[in-house]
């Protein structure tokens, strides 16, 4: 491809956002829109820099990257046997996938109250929140990714008299490992949106707490702050399963 | 049926049921014999059930009636002395050249481990490629590191299904010299099998004929050329006999 030719789609990936970020400066500034619910792009910046300050980290960054953490390492304890188990025994996939193909269709949402109900507004609501989110379709995912397992490797694994265990150790988990990564990128994502959630409605702390919390004040330059907040962590999130798939799976 | 068969079919069947639910059979009542220490080939036409014969012997298909047996006792299962080279190749993608054609060595100490490696990956002409994945590798290098992958853990048994089916002609020629070369220093017996007419006549010690579906054993033939074979038998009379009985049994 020429340097012209990727220089023009560089430009067009970028066009709708610039004109988004244009008509939003445009707006602000014409003053069709009152400041108090829309900022400018300006003030908006000002107030996103303003975050980085130790007070923040440590009072709405620090707890939401605990209970993100905490739901997402739940998440895979649950679903990585589980689902690669369903992908090669039947039996599993008979106990365990109809179950997950349900309840990952309950809105998470109308899953909170029960969950303020059963664990209070502390942390645990929001790991509950986050893995109910996160798990059920985690589990379907990754007893996808190991039943995809080519058949001859599973049969060349065999020849060499590995018993049924030592298979999925020694072929199935190896080979299904980047699209598992792959997967866990995905649901890493999911985990984000279910964190705010679990946040907005309840408790005292955190990025969404802080969002929600600056709304009631009408500071929504620095509702814009919050979100412009979580959206670069989540992509950072994704960024680094990224950048260490390409290192951990080289023979890919 | 000699006393020193080491692997032995009697009667042996193979039903399956297509995807529509009807039988069919695949193979019927097929016996025959290979002494230890015999090179033996066996050649049918598409679809005559080579492969399953091949996978019955393996251990990974079980006979639906009669019997296959491996020094007098029925095949249960996949054993290490029995080592199989599949048409596809299917090195583990994840491991590098060294460390698929070390897979199958178990108890060895890590010093013979590494000697037996570097043996093999020399013989086989893959010492350079040592740290590479297979995807780097030819075709040709492939099927070499999957007989580098089942020679190495000194099986009694080796079965080979068309390898160098999906190889050019300079290639399997070469090929052919050397599992002829690594089979007669090992002194381990061969069942392989192909549709390559000239490949049956060259490789084999005795050439087992399959008819089509369901398969049958047609007729035995002892091969006439004289060891050590090389490419001159092809222009051989005995080959061509040889070569014109066997197209006689299969009317193109």
């Amino acid at each position: 491809m020429s340097t012209d030719r990727r220089f023009a789609i560089r430009v067009e990936s970028a066009l709708p956002i610039a004109a988004l970020l244009v008509a939003w400066y445009l707006v602000t500034h014409i003053g069709v829109t009152d400041p108090v619910f829309l900022p400018s792009p300006g003030r908006a910046l000002r107030s996103f820099v303003s975050l980085f300050s130790v007070s923040f980290f440590r009072d709405e960054l620090a707890p939401s990257l605990v209970r993100i953490g905490g739901a997402f390492l739940l998440s895979v304890a649950v679903a990585f046997p589980l689902g690669v188990l369903s992908g090669q025994i039947p039996l599993v996939a008979r106990l365990v996938l109809p179950l997950c193909g349900f309840t990952r269709y309950l809105p998470v949402a109308a899953l909170v109250p029960l969950c303020i109900l059963w664990f209070g507004i502390g942390d645990a609501q929001k790991i509950a929140v986050i893995t109910l989110g996160v798990v059920f379709q985690l589990v379907l995912l990754l007893a996808a990714d190991s039943a995809s397992v080519p058949k001859e490797l599973i049969e060349a694994g065999r020849t060499f008299g590995l018993s049924r265990s030592q298979v999925i150790w020694r072929i199935v988990l190896p080979w299904s490992m980047p699209a598992i990564w792959d997967d866990l990128r995905i649901s890493a994502g999911w985990a984000w949106w279910y964190l705010v959630l679990a946040e907005l409605v309840a408790g005292n702390r955190g990025i969404g707490y802080f969002i929600i919390q600056s709304q009631r004040y009408l500071e929504t330059e620095r509702v814009f702050a919050g979100i412009i907040f979580v959206g670069i962590l989540g992509a950072l999130t994704d960024l680094l399963f990224r950048i260490s798939a390409s290192r951990l799976f080289r023979w890919t | 049926m000699g006393e020193n068969a080491l692997l032995q079919f009697d009667k042996a069947s193979k039903m399956f049921l297509d995807t529509k639910r009807h039988p069919f059979i695949a193979l019927e009542e097929v016996s025959f014999s290979v002494r230890a220490g015999e090179f033996v080939t066996l050649i049918g036409p598409t679809g005559c059930g080579k492969s399953t014969l091949l996978r019955l012997a393996a251990g990974l298909e079980m006979a639906t009636s009669g019997a296959v047996l491996y020094q007098g006792r029925r095949i249960a299962g996949p054993d290490l002395e029995r080592g199989f080279v599949f048409q596809s190749y299917n090195a583990f993608p994840w491991l590098t050249v060294s460390e698929n054609v070390g897979f199958g060595l178990r108890d060895e100490s890590d010093s013979l481990r590494h000697r037996e490696i570097s043996t093999w990956l020399g013989l086989m002409g893959l010492t350079e490629f040592a740290d590479a994945y297979p995807k780097a590798l030819s075709g040709g290098m492939r099927q070499r590191l999957a007989l580098a992958r089942s020679m190495i853990v000194k099986p009694k048994l080796l079965l080979l299904d068309e390898p160098f089916g999906a190889l050019d002609e300079h290639t399997r020629e070469n090929m052919q010299q050397l599992l002829l070369e690594v089979v007669s220093t090992s002194g381990c017996t061969v069942l392989f099998v192909t549709h390559d007419i000239r490949e049956v006549i060259l490789l084999g010690d005795r050439v087992i004929l399959l008819s089509s579906r369901p398969g049958r054993v047609l007729r035995e033939v002892v091969s006439p050329l004289s060891k050590p074979r090389r490419r001159d038998h092809l222009r051989t009379p005995e080959f061509t006999s040889l070569y014109e009985t066997i197209l006689d049994e299969f009317p193109i």
